[in-house]
């Protein structure tokens, strides 16, 4: 009986038990990586661009230039938008994209 | 045995998670330089933080955020200011950092003696009421 446990079969189904768990449990954690969704090129983009953009938007879209506007409404809101987005360069941009739009449909 | 096995593999999935935002901030913003769309080159790197700003789940060891700016000139304080609120604003950033370990923001400019510092655990709106 003593002979059995410490015959070799049973030190290398031992090592494959440990070297298959250990695998398991490696690919578990990058299973479980957290993948991240913030793009540092967004970043740097807003850190650099976004001041000129905002200005220029804020410029171009004021709600006192369009006081008797037929989407004045939606427009205001467009704006509000774009103040509480001003450090985000990305969104600054799909808000011009939908100001433009707004201004297109009114025409 | 296995617990301390599974606390190694994920040391050392943080420590790549932390070095790899640093990197990925670097290669973006060397990236725009080269590019001319950027006017200073912003280098990220780990310092120590300062200790009153520390939290929970903060490191021991590089627990603060560089952002370094090598323009040709000192920066003026809201030049800093600005930087900074791009990152502080971005409440998905700042609570990754937070949960990589970091607690402390700076913004030096190329001199590297200026500089701000900001509480990450501020800007995280963490806390509060749980949603069920």
């Amino acid at each position: 009986m003593h002979n059995c446990i410490y015959s070799p079969v049973w030190f290398f189904l031992f090592w494959i038990f440990l070297i298959t768990s250990f695998i398991f449990f490696l690919k578990k954690s990058k299973r479980n990586k957290y993948e991240s969704d913030v793009n540092m090129k967004d970043i740097v983009d807003s850190i650099f661009k976004t001041q000129t953009l905002y200005k220029s938007l804020k410029k171009k879209y004021h709600p006192d230039r369009f006081s008797i506007h037929k989407n004045k409404e939606q427009l205001n809101v467009l704006y509000q938008e774009m103040e509480m987005n001003k450090s985000d360069y990305k969104s600054l941009t799909l808000i011009e994209s939908k100001f433009i739009e707004t201004l297109k449909d009114s025409l | 045995m296995w617990y301390k096995i599974i606390s190694i593999l994920d040391w050392f999935g943080e420590m790549k998670e932390r070095t790899k935002l640093v990197k990925d901030f670097n290669n973006a913003s060397t990236e725009s330089f080269i590019a001319g769309e950027a006017t200073t080159l912003l280098k990220l790197s780990i310092v120590s933080g300062d200790s009153s700003y520390k939290h929970e789940f903060s490191k021991f060891f590089g627990s603060g955020l560089r952002i370094k700016a090598l323009s040709g000139k000192s920066l003026s304080r809201n030049e800093l200011i600005e930087i900074a609120d791009i990152v502080l604003k971005n409440e998905k950033l700042v609570r990754r950092l937070i949960s990589l370990g970091w607690d402390t923001l700076e913004v030096h400019d190329s001199n590297g003696l200026i500089g701000l510092k900001w509480p990450l655990k501020k800007y995280g709106k963490i806390g509060g009421l749980l949603n069920y």
